[in-house]
C-alpha cells in the first residue's frame, strides 16, 4: 500500500514532495568550483536526481503533508500551531499550553484515537491515553516535514492509530549543517529561542546539536477575564547523528533531553476531608530523555531492512498525579520490491513499558508500579494489478496487549489511476483503540453527592474493559489537471463499536465501560492553487457528523459520553491560506480559518454543556529576508478578537481564551 | 466572516505587487563533476611513458557525447604539475588514443564492452552508471545525502598502471579490493 507508509514507517528519508534545501554556497562561476579541494567539494549539496519525488497521487489514503516552506511560512511557534494548516485535523487550544487535537472526531484534552510519532518514537502517552502537546516542542528549523494521515493506520502503526496519524520527521544532519540562531518574542511569546549547529563530524558522519528554549505567557479565563495561571517554560536540547557504512548500510542515532514547567489553575480539586472544593496553582513539572538509533541495510535496490531501537523515559509531576514512564521498543522491517508486481513489507516489534504513579486522592492508579509488554508484527502486500494504473493492497497488523490480549487489525485498498490525472481510491480497514492505565486500574473523583454526608462520586477503571473498534470505509478521488491546480477529496464513514463509556454502578461510583456504537462521516476537500511563481492559495474545507448511542440503559436519558463525542469537534471547518512573494527578499503568508461551534461537556458538572461559539481566525505574517544569511519576522495570530474560545478542559481547568498574539522573530543562519 | 472577507480581498490586491524574479543558484552537478575530474587529474599519477615529454598535455577525455563541455573549458587553462590539461571528445571507444582521464557518457551502448576493451590500458575511467566500478570501471561517482561522492575500484587501477595518491583514497566513499 502506502509508498508514504513505508518510508515513514522505516524513518527512510524518502521524501513525498521534493523539498529544495536552500544553496548552502552561492557560486559566481565555474572557476572558483575548481579553486576547491576535494574535501570542500564533498561538502556541496546537489539537487539530486536520486531524489524521487513520490507521488501524492499514488496514495490510497487521506495524506496531507507539510512541508518545511509551510512551517516557515505558516508562522507556527509550535507543532500544534502548524498543525492548523492541516484540513480535516481539529486543532483547538483550550489554554496557553493544553491542546485538543485529533482527527475525525472525539476531541479531548485526551484525544486517544490519534498516533502521534516523532522520528519514529511514539510519543503517545499510555497511561491516560494522549499526547502531552506542551513537551512535544521540536526546533521548527529542523523539522523537514510533518505527515497527517486522517483515518486507521493500524496496519503498519498499530493500537491506537484509529482515526489518525501524524508523523512528524525531522531532517537529516547532513541537511542542516551550519549554524542557526533564531529569536522571537512577543506579547504571549515570553521568549523563543533556538541554536542548532551541524557539522560534517568525517567524511561519512554527520552531526547536529541543538538547544531549545519556548516561554509563554499566560491567557485569561472567559469567565471573570483573570489570569489563568497557564504560563509555560520549556528547556531542551539533543543531537542527532547520520552517517554511511559503504553504499549498503547508514545508520542514525538521535537523542533528546528536556524539562518543562507548565503552570495550571485546578478547579475543582478535591480533598478526602472536605465537600468543598479547592483550587490549586499547580505547577506541572516534566523531564523526560530519549534516545533513538536505526540502522537500515539495502541487501539491493528493492530489497532492504531497518532494525530500529529506541528508550524513552519521562517523568511528569501534577498535583493529582506524578507519572513516570520507561519505554524500550524495537522494531524490524523488511521491505521486497519483486517484478514490479509485488512491493512486499513486513515486520516484528516489541515494547516494554514501565509505569510509576505517585497517586493522589483525586487520582489514583493501582498497582501504582507496573511493566507491561506488546508484541507485534505484520505484514502488507501491495499488488500491482496493472501496472501504473491499478493497485491492490493488502496488510494486516496482529498484535499482543497486557489489556486485551490478541487485536487483529487489518486493511484493503484500492487505488486506480484512471489518468495520469486523476486517482481514486478507496479502502476498508479496522483499527483498535487499547484502553488506558486510567480506564483499566485507575479511580478518579469526580464531586461529592449533593446530600450530606456528600460522599464523593468516583469514576472508577474496569480490568475487564475491551479494546475500541473502528471500521472504516474510505474513499477519495485527486485531480491535479496541472501544476497550476489541484484539488484531494476524501470521504470516510467509520463504525464504531465498543467505545468507553461510564456506567452507574452505585450512588458514588461510576465505571468505565464499553458502552457505545455509533458512526461518524464526513468528507475533506484541500484545493492548491499556483497561478504564479509568487502566489501559491491553498483552500480546505471539512465536514464532519457523528452520532453515538450508550447502550446502557441508565445512560439512555442523558449520556455525557455521548455529547462528548457528538459535540466535541467542530461539523464545519473553512481555512484559506496564501503565500505571496512581494519581492525577491518579501513575503507575505496569510491563514484565515474558519471553525463551527462546539458544545463541550466535561465530567464535572460546570464544565458541562458550555457552547463554544463558531469563529473567524486570522494569523498573517511578513518575512523579510535583507541578507542571504538574516531574516526578520513579524507574525500576527489570532488578529480578529482580542481573545476566543477554542475548546474547554473536560475535567478541572476552567474556560481559558486564546489571545490575540504578535510577536517578532530574527533568525541568523551561519 | 465580513473580516476574514475583507482580508481575503486585501492579500489578492497586494499579491498585484510585481515580484521580482529569483537568484539564488544552486551548482549543478555538471560544475561539481568537472571540478571533480580536476582534483582527480591532481591526485593520479600515470605512467611515465603515457606522456612524449615534460610539456606533454595531460587529456581528459569524453566518450559519448559531452554533458558538461561548458563547465571543463575553463580546465584548458589550468595545469596539472606542470603540463596543460587538454580537453576531447570521442565518439567511439575505437577512437580513443591519447587519453589519461576518460570520463564514460553514462548513456553510452555497450558500457560493459567498453570497459573491457579499455581494461589494462593507463586511461583512468570515471562514469555514474550503477555498478560501474564493479564492471572494471576505475571511479564511479555517486550520489549520498545529497552530496557528490566516488567510489575506487582499485583493482582495475593497479592492472592499469595507475597510482592513486592516499589522499585521494581516504576520501573515497568505497574502495573495492580483492583481499591480497
Amino acid at each position: 500500500m502506502l509508498q508514504v507508509m513505508k518510508n515513514i514507517s522505516t524513518g527512510l528519508c524518502v521524501s513525498l514532495v521534493t523539498i529544495t534545501a536552500p544553496p548552502s554556497y552561492l557560486w559566481a562561476a565555474d572557476e572558483e568550483m575548481l579553486d576547491l579541494e576535494l574535501s570542500q567539494l564533498m561538502q556541496i549539496q546537489i539537487t539530486s536526481a536520486g531524489r524521487k519525488e513520490q507521488n501524492l497521487a499514488d496514495v490510497a489514503a487521506a495524506v496531507y503533508v507539510i512541508n518545511q516552506e509551510a512551517i516557515h511560512n505558516s508562522g507556527a511557534t509550535s507543532i500544534p500551531e502548524a498543525l492548523r494548516m492541516v484540513p480535516g485535523l481539529q486543532v483547538l487550544r483550550m489554554s496557553s499550553n493544553k491542546w485538543a487535537i485529533t482527527s475525525r472526531g472525539f476531541n479531548g484534552v485526551f484525544s486517544n484515537k490519534l498516533l502521534v510519532q516523532i522520528d519514529g518514537r511514539s510519543v503517545y502517552t499510555p497511561s491516560y491515553s494522549g499526547v502531552y502537546w506542551d513537551v512535544q516542542n521540536v526546533v521548527l528549523e529542523d523539522v523537514d516535514r510533518i505527515e497527517v494521515i486522517r483515518g486507521p493506520g493500524a496496519t503498519l502503526w498499530g493500537a491506537n492509530a484509529v482515526n489518525g496519524i501524524i508523523n512528524i520527521i525531522t531532517k537529516q544532519s547532513s541537511d542542516t549543517q551550519g549554524g542557526l540562531i533564531s529569536v522571537a518574542a512577543g506579547n504571549h511569546e515570553d521568549g523563543i529561542a533556538s541554536f542548532r549547529y551541524g557539522a560534517q563530524l568525517t567524511e561519512d558522519t554527520y552531526g547536529r546539536l541543538y538547544v531549545h528554549r519556548h516561554d509563554q505567557d499566560s491567557y485569561q479565563h472567559q469567565a471573570d477575564e483573570t489570569d489563568a495561571h497557564d504560563d509555560s517554560q520549556l528547556s531542551s536540547g539533543g543531537f542527532r547523528l547520520d552517517g554511511d557504512f559503504g553504499l549498503q548500510n547508514n545508520w542514525t542515532v538521535q537523542g533528546d533531553l528536556y524539562h518543562g514547567d507548565a503552570s495550571q489553575l485546578i478547579f475543582p480539586y478535591w480533598t478526602a476531608n472536605s465537600p468543598m472544593p479547592s483550587t490549586v496553582d499547580d505547577q506541572t513539572e516534566s523531564d523526560g530523555y530519549n534516545l533513538l538509533s536505526r540502522w537500515q541495510h539495502k541487501i539491493s535496490e528493492t530489497n532492504t531492512w531497518t532494525l530500529q531501537a529506541y528508550f524513552d523515559a519521562t517523568e511528569r509531576d501534577e498535583v493529582y498525579l506524578g507519572q513516570t514512564h520507561h519505554t524500550f521498543d524495537l522494531d524490524f522491517q523488511h521491505r521486497l520490491q519483486w517484478a514490479n508486481l509485488h512491493d512486499l513489507v513486513w515486520g516484528l516489534g516489541y515494547r516494554n513499558i514501565s509505569e510509576e504513579f505517585a497517586n493522589s486522592y483525586m487520582v489514583s492508579i493501582n498497582p501504582a508500579e507496573k511493566t507491561s509488554e506488546l508484541f507485534s508484527g505484520f505484514i502488507q502486500d501491495e499488488i500491482s494489478l496493472i501496472e501504473n494504473t491499478l493497485k491492490v493492497t493488502l496488510g494486516t497488523k496482529l498484535e499482543h496487549n497486557d489489556y486485551t490480549g490478541f487485536e487483529v487489525q487489518p486493511s484493503a485498498r484500492l487505488l486506480w489511476k484512471a489518468t495520469p490525472n486523476n486517482t481514486i481510491w478507496t479502502s476498508v480497514s479496522r483499527a483498535v483503540r487499547t484502553p488506558s492505565r486510567v480506564e483499566d486500574s485507575g479511580k478518579i473523583v469526580l464531586e461529592p453527592l449533593p446530600i450530606p454526608p456528600f460522599p464523593k462520586i468516583s469514576v472508577y477503571g474496569n480490568p475487564e474493559l475491551e479494546a475500541e473498534t473502528v471500521i472504516a470505509y474510505e474513499a477519495g478521488y485527486r485531480y491535479s489537471p496541472s501544476s497550476v491546480f489541484s484539488t484531494d477529496l476524501s470521504f470516510f464513514y467509520n463504525d464504531y463499536n465498543d467505545l468507553a463509556d461510564y456506567r452507574r454502578i452505585d450512588m458514588t461510583s461510576i465505571m468505565f465501560t464499553n458502552g457505545i456504537e455509533g458512526h461518524s462521516y464526513g468528507l475533506e476537500i484541500s484545493n492548491q492553487w499556483r497561478p504564479l511563481s509568487w502566489l501559491t492559495a491553498e483552500l480546505n474545507y471539512s465536514y464532519i457528523e457523528l452520532k453515538m448511542t450508550s447502550l446502557d440503559m441508565s445512560n439512555q436519558v442523558f449520556s455525557i459520553s455521548e455529547l462528548v463525542s457528538e459535540e466535541s469537534s467542530p461539523k464545519h471547518q473553512l481555512s484559506l491560506r496564501s503565500s505571496i512573494d512581494l519581492s525577491e527578499t518579501v513575503h507575505f503568508n496569510i491563514l484565515g480559518r474558519y471553525v463551527d461551534q462546539i458544545q463541550t461537556s466535561g465530567q464535572a458538572a460546570y464544565s458541562s454543556g458550555i457552547i463554544v461559539d463558531d469563529y473567524v481566525a486570522l494569523d498573517v505574517n511578513i518575512i523579510w529576508q535583507p541578507t542571504k544569511n538574516l531574516e526578520l519576522m513579524l507574525v500576527g495570530q489570532n488578529l480578529l478578537d482580542s481573545n476566543h474560545l477554542e475548546f474547554v478542559h473536560e475535567y478541572f481547568i476552567e474556560a481559558t481564551e486564546v489571545d490575540r498574539s504578535v510577536y517578532a522573530k530574527l533568525t541568523w543562519t551561519f | 466572516m465580513r473580516h476574514f472577507f475583507l482580508t481575503i480581498a486585501l492579500a489578492f490586491v497586494l499579491s498585484l505587487a510585481p515580484p521580482c524574479g529569483h537568484t539564488a543558484e544552486i551548482p549543478s552537478e555538471s560544475q561539481l563533476k568537472a571540478a571533480y575530474l580536476y582534483n582527480f587529474a591532481k591526485f593520479i599519477s600515470w605512467p611515465e611513458d603515457t606522456f612524449a615529454n615534460e610539456q606533454d598535455p595531460l587529456v581528459i577525455g569524453v566518450l559519448g557525447n559531452n554533458p558538461f563541455s561548458k563547465e571543463l573549458a575553463p580546465l584548458t587553462e589550468r595545469t596539472v604539475r606542470g603540463r596543460p590539461i587538454k580537453i576531447m571528445q570521442f565518439k567511439k571507444v575505437e577512437d580513443i588514443q591519447a587519453c589519461h582521464l576518460l570520463y564514460i557518457n553514462p548513456a553510452i551502448r555497450q558500457l560493459e564492452a567498453v570497459l573491457k576493451t579499455l581494461h589494462g590500458k593507463p586511461i583512468v575511467t570515471v562514469g555514474d552508471n550503477k555498478n560501474f566500478a564493479h564492471h572494471n570501471g576505475m571511479i564511479q561517482f555517486v550520489t549520498r545525502r545529497e552530496r557528490l561522492r566516488f567510489i575506487v575500484n582499485l583493482d582495475v587501477a593497479k592492472s592499469n598502471r595507475i597510482k592513486i595518491n592516499s589522499q585521494l583514497l581516504s576520501l573515497a566513499f568505497e574502495v573495492l579490493e580483492t583481499e591480497k
